[in-house]
């Protein structure tokens, strides 16, 4: 038996995780451990992973678990999906793989409307490389290839925007941010389950800290997110 | 493997010899991005798929997309292949790659056309290095290269095969000329029970859960999984490497040739032969692993050796490498990159290295 | 010497270079011949030379392409540039004076024959069949082609368009007839 704090789809042999101190994957991994679990999905359910910190995922539930190329989730979980209607396709990366390398697949998985849910973790940076900027650094934002804060005078990346305006009738999109776990469960709830009834495309952005490469301390990681709240807005985008 | 069982032969071109294949070995999905010269492939398969709906096809947003969602479509027991050509085929290495990494079976029907770059639409045997190396491992793939129609056909079935039996990524090493060749071709039934069977990685009760990986953390894990993989390459190498030796075994010319050049060197010597020039060819069938052992035979007692190719030396350099230290013959070289190595060039080239 | 004949087929996109190619091949096949037939392609979907290989023999053929034609079709002048170097001293090389002036091809010193083709075709029936009148007078030369495995395999490449036109039918079979037997008497 497991501890009564970690359901059955949480691996054991595997913890504790690789996953830094204060790390959002840690908290956001937990909660949908507990949702599969909840919702008894997880002897159907294949989680494909991406590389960036997303890869360390890759023996934390026992659940089937597919670790593939950087930016190619998406695809590969397209290709599962299509080969088995019945399995459930949990695509799981960050903001560098979902929205740099691997937008292109994912704008199409949207246009097409394949029916696989893709949860994309957004901490505005790739961080297994050590903090360079990514498509949603914040404007002013200091990171490893953006010494002096400026990268753009423009927004940054909309992705649950952008995908709403191709998303078809039956598509669910929206964006979590940590910060609130019990609306980022529904959230990927409601995206799970919005496969399962052969709806379509689903998509959670989820906002989620990096202290590490934030080079931020417990308070400051909190005061990050919530500055990311404003410019990121949280909710249901399409449903 | 799979036997020959009923011939019924048809009129086609090479395009469409190689989907009746990949349908008589039981592959049942396919994602592809067009390109000349396969894209016939991609569009008789959206035929096949339109009237039998046991078969999934997909036009995917491009060439990694096709080769990853063909990834997926094997990890849950599909018999998923591709298709594609020259800057695609750079492309598919992306996950090709992992394919190699993860022994996935996948199979890639490769049609040569001229490069670097967009190049030609047209033919070349220029993607010999990209096909049987590519990638930022070792190789371990497995490479077929037909010569003929018939041989599309052949070894496509025995790609599919090959693939499935030894998991590691499996091609079919064609051209545009005979991708866009039309004839006969034999297609003759597989039987059930020559068929590899395919096997879901996922949601399987034999293996769930699952965990799969192709990033590790420390050099010796890595190491260590690549002896093991080097170790089955090995094993399968000696089962599956394979070559044909033609002509006057006794001749002291040996050609050496592949795929639909090599068909052009069968041509001249025969056309040789009748004109009292005694002339052998080496053609390998598997381009990798290469049938060295076959290649450093045929050379036995040969003073010269002539190596053509539509390339500037890809298949020369293992040529050579192969038979360093054993033959002392004279090399000679008739590459024509991205060009047909007609047979009338050939017989010349032959008469000139008698005199 | 083997027994094959090397044909080229070349003239413009769209005056149905590889339709005749191709199904000169099918006939061939159909008569108990083997065979092998690869269109020359490039990036251009429409316009531009168009070339059909065709290579027909008692005896297997290897490699799709060749260097040296044994038959030369020549049906739009554009064409004369990229086949001028398949033609060796032996090629017999045929065209159609309306389309291909005897004057375009006065530096090929090669054996020539100029069908009036076009000119039958829309005399008799229709300009459309010139093509079918050219695969006819080619069957004829090449040998060993019957009359019979040219509608054969005409009729099974358009049976769509025969179905919707039954007197492109009767005017195809009769342009085949044509071109076999004058070319007959072209030769005579």
């Amino acid at each position: 038996m497991k501890s009564p704090r970690f359901p059955d789809t949480i691996k054991e042999v595997s913890k504790p995780s690789n996953f830094c101190p204060g790390c959002g994957h840690s908290i956001i991994l937990k909660e949908l451990g507990s949702l599969m679990a909840d919702m008894k999905i997880e002897k159907k359910t294949v989680f494909a992973i991406d590389i960036g910190c997303s890869l360390l995922a890759w023996d934390y539930y026992d659940v089937d678990t597919f670790q593939t190329h950087h930016g190619r989730t998406t695809a590969t979980a397209v290709g599962m999906k299509r080969a088995n209607p019945d399995a459930i396709i949990l695509a799981y990366m960050g903001d560098g793989g979902g929205y740099a390398i691997g937008l292109q697949n994912l704008i199409h998985a949207c246009y097409r409307n394949e029916n696989i849910a893709v949860i994309l973790v957004n901490n505005t940076m790739f961080s297994m490389t050590g903090g360079q900027m990514a498509p949603t650094t914040l404007p002013g934002e200091v990171t490893a290839s953006t010494p002096d804060g400026v990268f753009t005078e423009d927004k940054p990346f909309y992705g649950p925007e952008m995908l709403a305006r191709i998303a078809h009738d039956g598509a669910y999109i929206a964006r979590a941010a940590i910060s609130n776990p019990g609306q980022t469960q529904s959230y990927v709830k409601n995206a799970i389950q919005n496969q399962i009834d052969g709806k379509g495309f689903s998509f959670v952005e989820i906002l989620s800290y990096c202290p590490t490469n934030w080079k931020t301390n417990a308070a400051d990681t909190i005061k990050f997110l919530e500055e990311m709240k404003k410019t990121f807005p949280v909710g249901e985008i399409k449903k | 493997m799979a036997t020959q069982t009923k011939t019924n032969t048809v009129l086609m071109t090479g395009n469409q010899a190689v989907v009746k294949a990949a349908l008589a070995v039981g592959a049942d999905m396919f994602s592809g991005y067009p390109i000349t010269p396969t894209t016939e492939i991609l569009q008789e398969w959206a035929k096949e798929a339109e009237n039998n709906k046991d078969l999934i096809f997909l036009q995917t947003e491009d060439e990694p997309a096709a080769g990853f969602v063909m990834i997926g479509g094997v990890s849950m027991g599909k018999k998923a292949w591709t298709a594609t050509a020259g800057v695609g085929n750079v492309l598919m290495q992306d996950p090709l790659s992992m394919a190699e990494a993860m022994r996935m079976p996948v199979v890639t029907y490769i049609g040569q056309r001229g490069g670097p770059s967009t190049g030609t639409v047209v033919y070349s045997q220029q993607e010999l290095n990209l096909t049987r190396m590519g990638g930022n491992g070792e190789g371990l793939r497995i490479v077929y290269a037909p010569c003929s129609l018939q041989e599309l056909y052949d070894l496509t079935i025995k790609a599919f095969n090959t693939a499935w039996k030894y998991r590691f990524p499996t091609f079919i090493l064609s051209d545009g000329y005979l991708a866009k060749s039309y004839g006969e071709v034999d297609l003759w039934d597989v039987k059930k029970s020559d068929i590899v069977p395919t096997e879901s990685a996922f949601l399987n009760p034999k293996t769930s859960p699952n965990n799969i990986r192709n990033c590790f953390s420390q050099e010796p894990e890595l190491y260590d999984q690549l002896l093991k993989d080097f170790d089955d390459f090995a094993k399968m190498s000696e089962e599956v490497a394979e070559s044909e030796t033609l002509g006057d075994k006794k001749s002291q010319i040996l050609v050496c040739a592949w795929g639909v050049v090599a068909n052009s060197a069968k041509t001249a010597i025969e056309e040789l032969q009748s004109q009292g020039i005694s002339v052998k060819l080496f053609r390998p069938i598997t381009m990798r692993p290469f049938p060295a052992e076959a290649l450093q035979k045929a050379a036995e007692g040969v003073t010269d050796i002539l190596i053509t190719e539509s390339a500037n030396g890809q298949f020369g350099r293992i040529v050579r490498e192969t038979l360093y230290g054993v033959s002392e013959a004279e090399i000679h070289r008739l590459y024509k990159p991205a060009m047909g190595v007609m047979p009338e060039e050939i017989q010349t080239r032959i008469k000139e290295i008698k005199k | 010497m083997r027994d094959l004949k090397r044909i080229i087929v070349s003239g413009e996109g769209g005056q149905g270079i590889q339709v005749i190619s191709k199904i000169l091949a099918t006939a061939a096949y159909m008569s108990g011949k083997k065979m092998l037939y690869v269109p020359n392609y490039g990036v251009e979907q429409r316009g531009g030379a168009s070339l059909g290989f065709v290579q027909i023999s008692n005896e297997e053929i290897g490699f799709p392409k060749f260097q040296n034609v044994d038959i030369l079709v020549i049906l739009a002048a554009r064409a004369i540039p990229r086949v001028r170097e398949y033609i060796t001293k032996d090629t017999l090389i045929v065209h159609d004076e309306t389309l291909v002036s005897k004057e375009s091809l006065k530096d090929i010193p090669n054996q020539k024959i100029s069908v009036p083709a076009l000119k039958i075709a829309e005399e008799k029936m229709t300009g459309k069949v010139m093509n079918m009148i050219v695969l006819g007078f080619l069957a004829d030369i090449v040998g060993g082609i019957s009359i019979d495995s040219l509608k054969e395999a005409v009729n099974e490449r358009l049976e769509g368009k025969y179905k919707a036109n039954p007197e492109l039918k009767h005017f195809n079979e009769r342009a085949l007839e044509i071109g076999m037997a004058g070319m007959k008497e072209a030769l005579v």
